[in-house]
């Protein structure tokens, strides 16, 4: 496997990585269900992805030394020490052949698997370690010819040791999830796979790593922790031995984990006396980068959402299913509706609202002909509802730009109104018979685009009517625009547009993007 | 009567000398040593650039921590025979540097030391002081008067800012913060504001760019002028890098809306300190404005 296609691997897996991290974060309960496993394997990958990326002259020596380093120094919490002790363990066998290929990927997955699980005081099953083992065994079982062959079904394998982590880990069967952190580490698989085979990156569904809780548990057992306080710390050691630190460890905390580097040893323990831990620590050697966090703090906050108490909910009905990732790239926990050619039913809608699980919706009609089903939703329903009155959906787009979801309803109704104005937004069209729109003549196939209810410029030719859009738009007092395209436009159709805005307008960008709407061919936000 | 006020307050070393203020340094640690920076280093816009870029090294871990109990008694050292008046950020938000202050006064009592929380940060700091001077130019209130005005103008200081990289808010704990504005596309600006009278940072919405961050900030301040019913806006504004452009399109922005408010508007441009680095990252821009006096 050439080097080149390895660092575009590793980048689609943070890439696929960064996409679903929220899902991650609400799917962690172990060891403290404090949501942050996913924010903890990002900060621990990501650094490593963007020192690899400044590199002029690559090669397996120098991307794997900085993979190791950069992860190892990086590494934050209980599976962000995990996912550098397995990539370290990973990267060593790679570095011995200099090379990738089926064979040399299983013996790396072996040798991850076994250097992550002597990191750890107590490994336990059910976790990221079971992962790599599975993949590991998986991996041994299988010949396969191509190095992407061997991944796809590794993914496979660690799929399935995802969905049966409930059964390893009894925690997991009562909050009713998969263990997010093995779960992570098969987001980066996916990724890679992806990037390898040139697949799109895919918003995962987070219900699908849900199911039933058991029935016994409950969410304030959840929330007892013998050890309150996450703590994290380097030490510059001078001839202690590690063994001692360790039992120390283990004598006032769990979750111990260490990672040993030359003169270096960084720590993570979970404890209810940091402070002493420290005192203690810092006669073995000079303590660096110390970070004490506390997890009932956390778990109380990460509960209150779990429960979404003071959190506002958001459904955007959008009529394509481009706007489904262009909303969640602004907003990754919107709710959305895709229409097509008919506009949503009151009973799809009234459904759709009774399963989120807020008591305060904000609805985004994105249409003025849908707000009158909105309003009889709104009558239907012993949810607050508050309906949005954005026209189209540029302007649902801009408004969620407005959005937090944890301030109140007042608080993002004035926010995203603010936002709303912000942006003006054109529509193309091409008429199938002569019609007159707003007192100007449209002959049949030609294309129109209209703005605030005007039709702006009419043309036999589709790029005339765009350019002339745009220029009529007043642009220089603009920075963004934003192509919305359907089913019947190519994207390389408005390459050649956008290369003549560009020369004419320097300081303007320009985003290109499949919104999938039924009935104009183009949306244009204009920001 | 002399005014002694942390690096926070976001004043370059110009303005700084102008005003005759005493400043303490809020130190900063690169990689686990302390960084050596200072309000008055020569050259310092350079030095800022320079630690700019070690800041986009996202290896290089840069912190803050706060002032010490030292640092307090050494400027009061300094004005030992005179009235000290001290303002400081949020203390709220810097416990270390509270505890400090706490020690110097209760450990120090042979200095004169009236001290102020501005219960603000970035720029509401700078501008709380600038906006007392402002109102006192030309008289000579006493220390009791600068202190009844920093508190009469406290619960009406605003701040906002945006930010280019979410990435230093993370790794400086503020996750959640930082999870309330996140979004996975690229090119997205985090709105954030800190609450009037606390010092609570909260996030404010996103911006596609700058000019759009711009037009939130102005649709804001116009709405809170109007529900003070005040046309006296004091507004200090700081940049990192070359991000003044930001700053001078809000200035034209103010300007406008001052012309058609009818406002009296007072802005002034400042490159910003060392402090906030850490926290907010190597681009980012951000005001801190009073309302009315």
């Amino acid at each position: 496997m050439k080097i080149n296609k390895f660092i575009s691997a590793l980048e689609g897996g943070l890439d696929y990585f960064k996409a679903n991290y929220h899902t991650i974060d609400n799917l962690n309960v172990f060891p403290v269900p404090d949501g942050d496993t996913g924010v903890n394997m990002l900060l621990t990958f990501q650094p490593a992805i963007e020192a690899i990326r400044e590199q002029d002259e690559v090669s397996y020596e120098s991307i794997l030394g900085i993979l190791q380093n950069v992860c190892t120094m990086n590494s934050r919490g209980n599976s962000g020490f995990i996912l550098s002790r397995f990539i370290s363990g990973f990267s060593d066998v790679i570095l011995k052949y200099g090379d990738i290929t089926p064979d040399i990927l299983t013996e790396a997955f072996f040798h991850g698997h076994y250097i992550s699980k002597i990191s750890v005081s107590t490994p336990r099953e059910g976790t990221m370690l079971s992962v790599f083992e599975a993949v590991a065994k998986a991996m041994k079982d299988t010949k396969s010819e191509y190095v992407l062959d061997h991944i796809k079904m590794a993914i496979e394998a660690a799929r399935k040791e995802v969905f049966i982590s409930p059964e390893k880990l009894p925690v997991l069967k009562k909050a009713g999830v998969v263990d997010s952190g093995a779960l992570g580490f098969v987001f980066i698989m996916e990724g890679m796979k992806r990037r390898m085979a040139g697949e799109e990156i895919k918003i995962e569904n987070e219900a699908e790593y849900r199911f039933e809780p058991d029935e016994d548990s409950n969410l304030e057992e959840l929330m007892e922790i013998s050890h309150r306080f996450c703590t994290e710390l380097t030490i510059r050691r001078s001839g202690i031995e590690v063994k001692d630190i360790e039992a120390y460890l283990n004598d006032i905390g769990d979750s111990v984990a260490l990672l040993v580097n030359d003169d270096i040893i960084k720590l993570h323990v979970h404890t209810n006396t940091p402070d002493e831990v420290i005192e203690e620590l810092s006669t073995y050697g000079v303590i660096e980068n110390k970070k004490i966090e506390d997890m009932q703090k956390q778990i109380e906050e990460e509960f209150a959402r779990f429960r979404h108490e003071n959190e506002i909910g958001v459904l955007a009905l959008v009529p394509g299913e481009g706007f489904r990732s262009i909303l969640h790239d602004f907003e990754p926990d919107l709710d959305i509706l895709v229409y097509g050619k008919n506009l949503p039913k009151t009973g799809d809608i009234l459904n759709h609202i009774n399963q989120m699980p807020y008591e305060v919706i904000i609805v985004l009609a994105n249409d003025k002909n849908i707000i009158p089903a909105v309003q009889l939703v709104k009558n239907e329903t012993t949810k607050h509802i508050e309906i949005f009155p954005s026209k189209n959906v540029i302007q649902g787009v801009a408004a969620i730009m407005g959005f937090v979801k944890n301030l109140s309803w007042e608080e993002n109704l004035s926010q995203m109104t603010s936002s709303m104005e912000l942006v003006d937004s054109v529509s193309i069209y091409q008429s199938v018979k002569d019609s007159k729109f707003a007192g100007i003549n449209i002959p049949v196939n030609h294309y129109f685009a209209v703005m605030n209810g005007n039709v702006i410029a009419v043309d036999e030719e589709f790029d005339p009517v765009v350019l002339t859009s745009i220029r009529n738009a007043d642009p220089d007092e603009r920075m963004t625009v934003s192509f919305y395209y359907n089913d019947n436009v190519k994207p390389e159709d408005l390459e050649p547009i956008t290369a003549k805005l560009e020369k004419e307008f320097e300081d303007l960008e320009f985003e290109t993007r499949f919104g999938g709407q039924y009935t104009a061919l183009l949306l244009i936000g204009l920001e | 009567m002399k005014i002694i006020i942390d690096s926070t307050c976001q004043l370059e070393p110009e303005r700084i000398k102008e005003l005759g203020l005493t400043i303490i340094d809020m130190p900063v640690l690169m990689n686990g040593e302390e960084y050596p920076q200072s309000w008055d280093m020569p050259n310092w816009r350079e030095e800022k650039e320079k630690f700019i870029e070690l800041m986009r090294d996202k290896n290089n871990k840069i912190t803050t921590v706060g002032a010490s109990e030292a640092q307090f008694v050494e400027a009061f050292e300094k004005h030992k025979n005179e009235e000290i008046l001290l303002i400081t950020q949020a203390l709220r938000n810097t416990q270390a540097t509270a505890d400090a202050l706490h020690a110097a006064l209760k450990n120090h009592p042979e200095y004169d030391v009236k001290a102020f929380d501005s219960r603000s940060l970035v720029s509401g700091v700078g501008v709380q002081l600038i906006a007392m001077l402002n109102e006192t130019k030309g008289k000579n209130p006493s220390r009791d008067e600068c202190y009844a005005i920093l508190e009469k103008n406290c619960e009406n200081t605003h701040v906002m800012g945006a930010l280019y990289d979410l990435f230093y808010l993370h790794r400086g704990g503020r996750v959640g913060l930082a999870a309330a504005v996140m979004g996975t596309a690229m090119g997205i600006m985090p709105l954030l504001s800190a609450v009037p009278g606390s010092g609570e940072i909260k996030a404010m919405g996103k911006a596609r760019n700058y000019k759009q961050a711009c037009a939130r900030f102005i649709t804001t301040i116009t709405e809170q002028m109007e529900k003070k019913n005040s046309k006296k806006l004091t507004l200090a504004m700081s940049y990192v890098g070359s991000h003044d452009k930001e700053c001078l399109y809000m200035k034209k922005l103010l300007e406008n809306a001052a012309e058609e408010h009818g406002w009296d508007l007072y802005f002034e441009l400042n490159y910003s300190n060392f402090a906030h680095m850490p926290h907010l990252g190597p681009d980012y821009f951000e005001m801190g404005y009073v309302i009315g006096t």
